[in-house]
């Protein structure tokens, strides 16, 4: 090949040889250093670590538990699977020198494709991080043309894979006329040639992504909204699971409990909808309120609920709305963990049906206690409550309006 | 012998191939960015681990839950150096947010992401697990406080362990809403009038 000569001539790597004669010399770190600099410069290693790195920030940007990743589903999954194949593809590029077109092609298209997937693409670093490893892998060139000064280069057993790849990738060759034609002009044509041709077909491949990528996220947008779209219709009024608890629960509670006390107006509960039922059994939730005020209030009855530790008796209110004023919820677990609500003004209004296990409060100055066991006698339709105290409620309406709050965790 | 070799071996950049890739590369990723602020190409998020700030000047939502949880982290560094923590994961099945900001902690610098001046911000599947979310007011439809939070259908697919307290609305509307996040996953949003800049926290 007459490139031959132009390799020659070539102010490549001029030092390195230099470097190389002198290598028997050497102390064994110098050796090691030289080692690692011969396998970082026989590979596209800068771009393979940009890509490395690239994956890896837009990981570290999700840095998601694996619960959370099962969690998300296989939506969510390719949030993941874009930065690791990513980081794989990095990987490949120093493991695999010889497929660098196909890994570096393939990593800018995955970074470009982490906008969607990936936070942005890691908030646009990592994006920009696999674009810039992606295009410096593809534009890193072999050295190891066929034509290398020495002569036993020549028959190194190892280049004829090298040459069948390069035969289907075209590019070795076109890469020899390239660096050749830096020296010899006529060449320089050629090379030209195959360079732009190559640039057609990335620009090609590369403008293609937008195309994919819209058609992705056509698919993709639509099949989280067309699963709830059915089950939003109907979900407002009951919800198919909590509807079958229903039918048992209060239904059992008026005649086995059935109130000793006279007021209590036994029956099942209005017609609210079959909602609840299904109301949890954390032993530490509670409504709270500085004072109450309650419309329309109605004691129903002790009902039987079901909660996931079986059937738990519950006092059973209805009134028109329940108004508090520096009222929380607390929704606490046995473990310690809890969720609290703290508003200044919280209101309940449109067929409002409480359960609770127990209820303490101040009405009228006396402080009072029902529960189950003990349910109130006679309790007036509009009554406030101070220091109201509800403990394991389960309560529905049709608004709730809460102003000026704030939510805070805690584990105790 | 090895020696000759591995010189010949030597690779570089041509930094005209270079250009050749990373030309059309950038073209496309403003493509994104643009078409992302127009809202043609929804995207996604899912964050886990590191503190981030959300707020909007009012949230309309379809579809709302809300449960404890308790997250976990690779690492011991979220506050009382452990690596679990309490959050209220509140979860929204479709969202319209108007003046949306997202801040998040990147190493020194604090990057921004700001939508919806204009066109309100969409978002579908929301689940984010906050340890502080406030709000001028708030209002909630068909509401269920104390419903066990296995039980909760209003987000398909997102439940909370048996036994649990959960909230569950059919709609929900918050004003002023801020919240502290520890994780946000699977949420696909539109970004009309997308900015994202490095600078002050939300």
């Amino acid at each position: 090949m007459t490139s031959h000569d132009a390799r020659d001539t070539e102010p490549g790597n001029p030092d390195a040889s230099d470097e190389y004669d002198t290598i028997e010399e050497l102390g064994p770190i110098r050796q090691a250093l030289l080692a690692w600099q011969r396998w970082r410069r026989t590979r596209p290693f800068w771009g393979g670590l940009l890509i490395i790195l690239g994956g890896a920030e837009m990981l570290i940007s999700e840095q998601a538990p694996l619960p959370i990743i099962i969690h998300v589903g296989i939506q969510g999954l390719a949030g993941y699977l874009v930065p690791i194949v990513l980081v794989l593809c990095g990987v490949l590029l120093w493991l695999t020198p010889l497929q660098q077109t196909f890994y570096s092609v393939l990593a800018v298209l995955l970074a470009l494709g982490s906008w969607i997937t990936s936070n942005l693409g890691g908030f646009f670093i990592g994006l920009m991080l696999g674009v810039v490893g992606g295009a410096l892998a593809f534009a890193w060139q072999r050295g190891d043309d066929p034509e290398p000064s020495p002569p036993d280069a020549l028959m190194r057993p190892g280049k004829a894979p090298s040459e069948g790849l390069n035969l289907i990738l075209g590019d070795d060759a076109t890469g020899g006329d390239e660096r050749a034609a830096d020296d010899t002009p006529p060449r320089a044509d050629s090379g030209e040639a195959g360079g732009s041709g190559r640039a057609g077909t990335v620009i090609m491949a590369v403008s293609a992504v937008p195309v994919m990528l819209a058609v992705l996220s056509q698919g993709a947008s639509p099949s989280p909204s067309l699963t709830p779209s059915p089950s939003a219709l109907p979900s407002g009024t009951p919800s198919p699971s909590a509807a079958p608890s229903l039918s048992p629960t209060p239904s059992t509670s008026p005649s086995p409990t059935g109130m000793p006390t006279g007021s209590v107006s036994p029956g099942p509960p209005r017609q609210h909808g079959p909602r609840p039922p299904a109301a949890a059994a954390g032993a530490v939730s509670s409504i709270t309120a500085m004072s109450a005020v309650l419309t329309g209030l109605s004691f129903d009855g002790v009902a039987q609920v079901r909660t996931t530790d079986g059937f738990v008796s519950m006092l059973m209110f209805t009134m028109s709305s329940m108004t508090l004023t520096d009222g929380a919820l607390q929704g606490g677990e046995p473990d310690g963990r809890s969720v609290g609500t703290a508003s200044s003004l919280l209101g309940l209004t449109g067929n409002v049906l409480l359960y609770t296990t127990k209820l303490t409060g101040v009405v009228q100055g006396v402080a009072v206690t029902y529960t189950p066991e003990s349910p109130p006698v006679k309790i007036s339709s509009d009554t406030t409550v101070t220091d109201l105290v509800i403990d394991q409620p389960y309560a529905s309406a049709d608004t709730l309006q809460v102003s000026a709050f704030q939510q805070t965790v805690a584990r105790t | 012998m090895t020696q000759n070799a591995a010189v010949s071996g030597y690779g570089r950049v041509r930094w005209r191939r270079f250009a050749v890739i990373i030309m059309p590369a950038l073209a496309v990723a403003i493509v994104l960015v643009v078409l992302t602020a127009q809202s043609v190409l929804a995207v996604s998020f899912a964050i886990s681990g590191i503190p981030f700030t959300v707020t909007a000047s009012q949230l309309n939502g379809q579809g709302f839950e809300q449960f404890g949880v308790l997250d976990h982290s690779i690492t011991k560094d979220l506050p009382g150096n452990t690596n679990q923590i309490v959050l209220a994961a509140s979860a929204i099945r479709s969202a319209q947010l108007s003046h949306l900001c997202l801040s998040v902690a990147i190493g020194f610098a604090t990057l921004k992401i700001t939508a919806g001046d204009s066109s309100d911000v969409t978002g579908s599947d929301l689940v984010i697990d906050a340890d502080r979310l406030s709000g001028g007011s708030a209002t909630f439809t068909k509401m269920a406080i104390g419903q066990d939070a296995s039980t909760v259908t209003q987000v398909p697919g997102v439940r909370g362990p048996a036994g649990d307290f959960a909230l569950d609305s059919q709609t929900v509307a918050i004003t002023d809403l801020r919240t502290h996040a520890y994780a946000t996953t699977a949420g696909t949003f539109t970004l009309p009038g997308l900015n994202l800049r490095f600078g002050s926290p939300c």
